[in-house]
């Protein structure tokens, strides 16, 4: 081999060596670089991780701390429950655990959100919310709003559904109770509004009499003429004892359900033998009581009115020499039917309607003010009760009413 | 410039002229690297162009026909290297079209430092492709000899014309039009 041969091999040959050596020492660097970066991977990783359980144990303190119930269920069944969910319920964790939506729901509820949660499983839809009611331990029962969505994994596969659980049993009550006393109100409203319109226009006709006789009087006086004075005096002290017991009863119907409730136990024997004795019963009328009345609840003053009304509406009903009047009652299962019956002269279909409005009397007897009827459905309707009646025009009337045990 | 297009360029002289006309560039070139070459490694790219003008002055052969020469050594080199890459691809235009957008793409995430031209499609129909090539190491030919073997690796052909947009070779338009058979 030549001189120059062998220069050329050798300065090859240098040339890979060196060039061997440079490329170990690239590698080496790379090798370092990967390890620093694999290191900083690892510090990452552990810093994320730490995030994680921060995270973690921050979604776990508002699991724990919720005042919501939450339910975490999978198809139905209770996988999860928060303390407030527990304590909404009555029952341990433990306790929830072994059961199924469908054990806490009532049954009438239940097929509405089961189609619901079949949406949401299909993924017809991603959440939903019902007012739906939940079985307590202790078998009452309570509702709530109730918050559903469902939790999947990144393939879109229900892990499982988070229920969020509000109790909505006392805003419901509010609810109700709001309604009622609107309810409430718009009646005594439209009771006003009637009541103002009969008092004045009722109230007139007493003052136009009146008004004649005092007319009269005075006519007769300026021309000297005093026969029938006393007469005419007579009638207007009448007319203004009738005004007077008018707005007398005006005031007892305007106060029924003014005053205070009051619950108390009232013997209705007592009650009676009270008001019979009150009442002034002429000799030629027969009172009839039957033997054994019960004892019920009620304010004893408007159950005495009630009874002191139809009483006296029986007594002045009869017209003939020998009148009778008997009050009986029966007991039903919830509620006392009483009778107040009397051989008078009966009311005629035409009044059939009107008969318990205001002012209606069916006659233009002294002492009969139109009042009396009104305040027994008044007193009635308080009660929740039922009153109506059955007649025949010369025979006699029988009022019933039901008061509720 | 990576150190793989100067470690296969010298393999390639050594092959076709023999280890002394690689030791004779090597020596004239004066090379700040002495033309120690690793592929792993990254070399300045005026070493290529003294390697190339010595070369070219060696064996009377234009610069531009071994780049050429070179490229079609250098899509062999591609093939083995990052075939995966390749098999991608099902159609030499498509192939040829995305390089900008896919493949130097790839190529610069595994090495931040490659030095890689622009190629902007100008037309593009199912047998013409008019690419705009820029570099301001003016490789238009070694491009041209990898895009007739892009076209061989898919049994095709292509005419393939030429046209500097600037006379140093930084800016060039390639026609490339299928030859159906
Ligand atoms: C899997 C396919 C390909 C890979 C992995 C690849 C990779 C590379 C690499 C590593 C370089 C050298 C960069 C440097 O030295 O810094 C390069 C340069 C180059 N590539 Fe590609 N390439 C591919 C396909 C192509 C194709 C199909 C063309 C067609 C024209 C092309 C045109 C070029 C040109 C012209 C250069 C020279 C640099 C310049 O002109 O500025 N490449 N490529």
């Amino acid at each position: 081999m030549s001189n120059t041969k062998i220069d050329i091999l050798q300065r090859a040959l240098e040339r890979e060596r060196i060039a061997r050596k440079e490329a170990e020492r690239i590698l080496e660097d790379k090798s370092r670089q990967l390890y620093e970066l694999s290191e900083e991977l690892k510090k990452t990783n552990k810093a994320l991780q730490g995030n994680l359980s921060e995270k973690t144990l921050e979604l776990q303190a508002i699991f724990d701390n919720s005042s919501l119930g939450i339910v975490l269920t999978k198809y139905g069944k209770i996988i999860e429950t928060n303390k407030a969910f527990e304590e909404l319920l009555g029952f341990t964790s433990e306790e929830l655990k072994q059961m199924d939506v469908k054990s806490i729901s009532v049954s009438n509820d239940y097929p509405n959100s089961r189609d619901l949660m079949e949406k949401l499983n299909n993924g017809i839809i991603d959440k939903f919310s019902v007012n739906k009611r939940y079985v307590k331990k202790d078998s009452t029962v309570i509702w709530a709003k109730t918050n559903v969505a469902a939790i999947r994994d990144k393939s879109g596969q229900i892990i499982y559904q988070v229920a969020l659980v509000e109790d909505i049993t006392e805003d419901l009550k509010l609810q109700e109770e709001r309604k009622e006393l609107i309810g409430d109100l718009k009646k005594k409203n439209k009771d006003l509004r009637d009541f103002a319109h009969i008092v004045s226009h009722d109230l007139k006709s007493p003052l136009r009499s009146m008004d004649t006789l005092i007319n009269w009087l005075k006519e007769h006086c300026e021309s000297g003429d005093t026969d029938n004075f006393n007469n005419a005096y007579e009638m207007l002290i009448d007319k203004l004892t009738k005004m007077d017991s008018l707005i007398d009863g005006v005031l007892r119907y305007s106060s029924i359900d003014s005053v205070e409730q009051i619950n108390e136990e009232v013997d209705l024997k007592m009650l009676l033998e009270d008001t019979v004795n009150m009442i002034h019963i002429p000799d030629h009328i027969e009172m009839q009581l039957s033997n054994d009345f019960p004892v019920i609840n009620g304010d004893f003053f408007r159950i005495q009115q009630l009874f002191q009304n139809l009483i006296s509406n029986a007594i002045k009903s009869i017209d003939k020499p020998q009148g009778k009047v008997s009050v009986q009652y029966q007991s039903h299962d919830h509620f006392w039917e009483f009778s107040v019956s009397d051989n008078g002269k009966g009311i005629p279909e035409a009044y059939k309607e009107k008969i318990f409005e205001m002012f209606q009397s069916l006659d233009d007897q002294e002492d009969s003010t139109g009042v009396g009827l009104s305040i027994v459905k008044k007193i009635i309707e308080y009660y929740n009760g039922d009153v109506w009646f059955e007649s025949e025009v010369g025979k006699g009337t029988t009022f019933y009413f039901t008061l509720k045990k | 410039m990576k150190g793989i297009v100067f470690t296969e360029f010298l393999s390639l002289v050594e092959d076709k002229f023999g280890l002394e006309t690689v030791d004779e560039i090597i020596q004239k070139s004066e090379l700040p690297s002495k033309g120690i070459y690793t592929s792993i490694g990254t070399y300045d790219f005026s070493e290529m162009l003294s390697l190339l003008v010595h070369l070219s002055e060696k064996t009377s052969l234009s610069i531009d026909d071994l780049l050429y020469t070179y490229a079609e050594h250098f899509f062999g080199v591609l093939v083995n290297t990052y075939g995966e890459l390749l098999s991608r691809y099902k159609d030499p235009i498509e192939m040829l079209a995305s390089i900008e957008n896919h493949i130097h793409v790839e190529v610069r995430k595994i090495y931040p430092d490659a030095e890689l031209p622009t190629f902007t499609v100008l037309e593009k129909t199912t047998d013409k492709l008019v690419l705009e090539y820029m570099s301001s190491r003016a490789m238009y030919s070694f491009g041209l000899g990898l895009m007739h073997k892009t076209f061989e690796h898919f049994n095709q052909k292509a005419e393939i014309t030429l046209d500097k947009i600037k006379s140093d070779g930084s800016k060039v338009n390639y026609t490339i039009v299928k030859i159906s058979e």
